[in-house]
């Protein structure tokens, strides 16, 4: 019922911007071996800055961040967890009940594609089914030193039917986008924690020009 | 396009429900478990993923039991587990003081009774005469005995007294019975309730002749005093179990020594144990540890009511002994395999050779020194050729010797072995040595 008043309101309300948007929530959680640069991918997209010498996480980080898109607001609690071997027994606590993962390899070290295939693989078998998995093959900048191809990757990802990005954190490339892309393809049910809800709105039927807060 | 975000960044061991920082892996994950237990299919996947982590780290034969021995130190978080139903409280009223009050009125007369009868019992018993008048005339100074010239009847039976069934007195009240109303105490027996410390006589069969005759009442009584008595000395299963454990214990430590001491000699290339000896140590240390596990759970396992210091106590056993178990019986040192014995072995034994080998050459030069200085002295002890061995005394030794090391490692006392291989082996070097010296 709110969803008829919502889209007979939407057109009304764009013009000024001003968000009688309603908020949805997600939980996401970042996976990787040590080193790729989960932390500094969130640390790109929550704060824009970039640590030549990132340390090493220990345990797990929590951050939130908050996009606009259209009229809804989508909330991220976002959960960067150690990639160390050593708390690699801690991540089910923090992917369970996620509705998005962003699995991150470094695209100049092979074993950590390898690793991320696991991760997938992992969360296919033992997250929420609905979960939405994100790709990143990050350190884009060091092309010179890839050892993964892209097309390589892109295959992998299609095959699974992963979103797939090649990000930076250092240049910031693609990383605001693949937190984007996540965000539209969950669904914004009327429940705040997604899921099950029944879809409000449809993402064909949105215009989709940009989002609200640029 | 990104709201920026003004709240701090968490990081740590966060739970990911509430957000508590726990300090430790370890810490997390029992506070995850105890209070977000919810889904219990994510939990198991969690400690299967946790089991096999561990089997990785520890990497040892022994995995499984460390991993059990692991749990069972941290397994008061799990017992949580009971149904929670809530039943409504009907109307309820105390009577507990009503209790009380007819409790203690008996209770007190049932002791100022039992008392009175013990002091009674404790006259009579010392300095009973054996002299069956004078015992009776001891009786009566004690306990007045009711006059029964009145009594037609038993008053506990209420059978009429006649020439068969004559009129007694109880002993220790004074009343009147017959005699199939009585019952006997024994006279050791009554020297134990009166005096708990002396050591305790076995029942005579003759209680009937020379016990005390009892009338059913008072004999209760006393028997209850003697039950209570018994029961404060009489061990509990806690106990024994707790003892038969503890023996187990002492077998252990020394079998741990010993076991270290076997390992060692094995590294050292000795020849006094074999693997397999060794190996039929570690199989014994196991099965002790077995023993005083199997003990320690059943102590554990006592019912008990929860949070009382009886169920502590139990608990801190049951994690003493996995403790013990884990840290001393578990932690035996890796045997060397086949193959490094064999080396180890060959290198001494090589060493040994060229020591033979030196020391037969020495005594080579000395007896041509000596022959060039005696002429041909020499060429008649030269004549008596090699020496028939079969029945060499030494030789003949060095068999017994070794029979008693297999019977004493069959029954597995290796520390006979270890005197007994030493002893063949001084028998080995006094055998070489003559063999030397009779060839000079
Ligand atoms: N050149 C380049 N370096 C990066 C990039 N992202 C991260 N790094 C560097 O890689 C190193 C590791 O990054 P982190 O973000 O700490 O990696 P992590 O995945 O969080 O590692 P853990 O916390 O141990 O799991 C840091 O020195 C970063 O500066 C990138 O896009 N390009
Ligand atoms: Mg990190
Ligand atoms: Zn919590
Ligand atoms: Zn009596
Ligand atoms: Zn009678």
């Amino acid at each position: 019922m709110i969803s008829i008043a919502m889209a007979t309101n939407r057109s009304a309300q764009r013009p000024n911007g001003a968000p009688q948007t309603k908020v949805c929530q997600f939980k996401l959680v970042l996976l990787g071996e040590s080193a790729v640069g989960k932390s500094s991918l969130v640390l790109r997209f929550v704060k824009g800055q970039f640590h030549e010498y990132q340390e090493s996480t220990i345990g797990a980080a929590f951050l939130t961040q908050t996009l606009c898109l259209d009229d809804t607001t989508v909330k991220f609690e976002i959960w960067d967890t150690a990639g160390q071997e050593r708390y690699h027994s801690l991540a089910p606590m923090y992917y369970r009940g996620a509705q998005a993962a962003i699995v991150v390899y470094d695209i100049t070290n092979q074993d950590t594609f390898g690793r991320a295939k696991n991760w997938v693989k992992e969360l296919q078998r033992q997250a929420s089914p609905s979960i939405v998995i994100a790709l990143a093959g990050n350190k884009s900048d060091l092309a010179a030193k890839r050892m993964v191809e892209f097309e390589e990757a892109q295959a992998y990802a299609d095959e699974n039917g992963l979103l797939f990005m090649e990000t930076s954190a250092k240049t910031a490339m693609n990383v605001n986008d693949i937190f984007l892309a996540i965000a539209n393809k969950l669904p914004k049910s009327e429940v705040s924690t997604g899921g099950a809800g029944t879809r409000v709105l449809n993402d064909a039927d949105a215009p989709r020009a940009s989002s609200c807060c640029k | 396009m990104a709201a920026s975000n003004e709240e701090e960044i968490l990081e740590g061991f966060l739970c990911p429900i509430c957000k508590a920082d726990l300090k430790s892996a370890s810490q997390l994950t029992n506070h995850f478990e105890s209070l977000h237990q919810e889904e219990q299919d994510v939990l198991k996947s969690l400690k299967e993923i946790f089991g096999k982590a561990k089997k990785i780290i520890l990497n040892n034969d022994d995995t499984d039991l460390k991993e059990t021995f692991d749990r069972a130190l941290k397994f008061s978080s799990q017992e949580r587990y009971y149904a929670r139903e809530e039943q409504t409280v009907g109307v309820s009223r105390s009577s507990t003081d009503y209790f009380k009050a007819v409790r203690s009125a008996r209770l007190e007369r049932y002791a100022t009774e039992t008392n009175k009868l013990l002091i009674r019992l404790d006259k009579l018993v010392c300095n009973m005469p054996s002299d069956p008048n004078q015992r009776k005339q001891h009786e009566q100074e004690v306990v007045p005995w009711l006059d029964g010239s009145s009594v037609k009847l038993c008053p506990n039976c209420a059978k009429a007294f006649n020439l068969t069934r004559r009129k007694h007195h109880c002993r220790l009240c004074g009343s009147i019975l017959c005699h199939d109303c009585s019952v006997f105490l024994d006279l050791n027996v009554a020297k134990t309730i009166v005096d708990p410390s002396a050591t305790p006589q076995p029942e005579t069969s003759t209680a009937e002749k020379f016990g005390l005759r009892l009338c059913e009442h008072c004999y209760n009584l006393v028997q209850l005093r003697r039950q209570i008595q018994e029961n404060r000395n009489v061990k509990t299963v806690l106990m024994s179990a707790y003892e038969q454990m503890r023996s187990l214990m002492e077998q252990a430590t020394p079998a741990v020594e010993m076991y270290e001491k076997m390992c060692q000699s094995l590294f050292d290339g000795e020849t006094i144990y074999n693997l397999s000896d060794v190996n039929a140590m570690r199989g014994r240390i196991g099965k002790l540890a077995e023993g005083i596990d199997l003990l320690s759970k059943h102590i554990a396992s006592l019912p008990v009511q929860p949070g009382t210091r009886q169920a502590k106590l139990q608990n801190s056993i049951r994690q003493a002994s996995a403790h013990y178990i884990k840290e001393e019986l578990l932690s035996l040192r890796k045997l060397p395999t086949e193959a490094q014995i064999e080396e180890v072995r060959r290198q001494r034994y090589e060493r040994a050779q060229k020591q033979i080998e030196l020391e037969r050459e020495r005594i080579e030069r000395e007896r041509e020194r000596r022959e060039k200085e005696w002429g041909e002295e020499g060429e008649a002890s030269g004549g008596r050729g090699q020496q028939h061995d079969d029945d060499n005394p030494i030789l003949e030794q060095m068999n017994i010797i070794r029979d008693y090391i297999k019977e004493a490692r069959k029954e597995l006392r290796f520390e006979e072995v270890a005197i007994l291989e030493q002893n063949l082996k001084d028998l080995k070097k006094e055998y070489q040595l003559q063999m030397l010296s009779n060839k000079s």
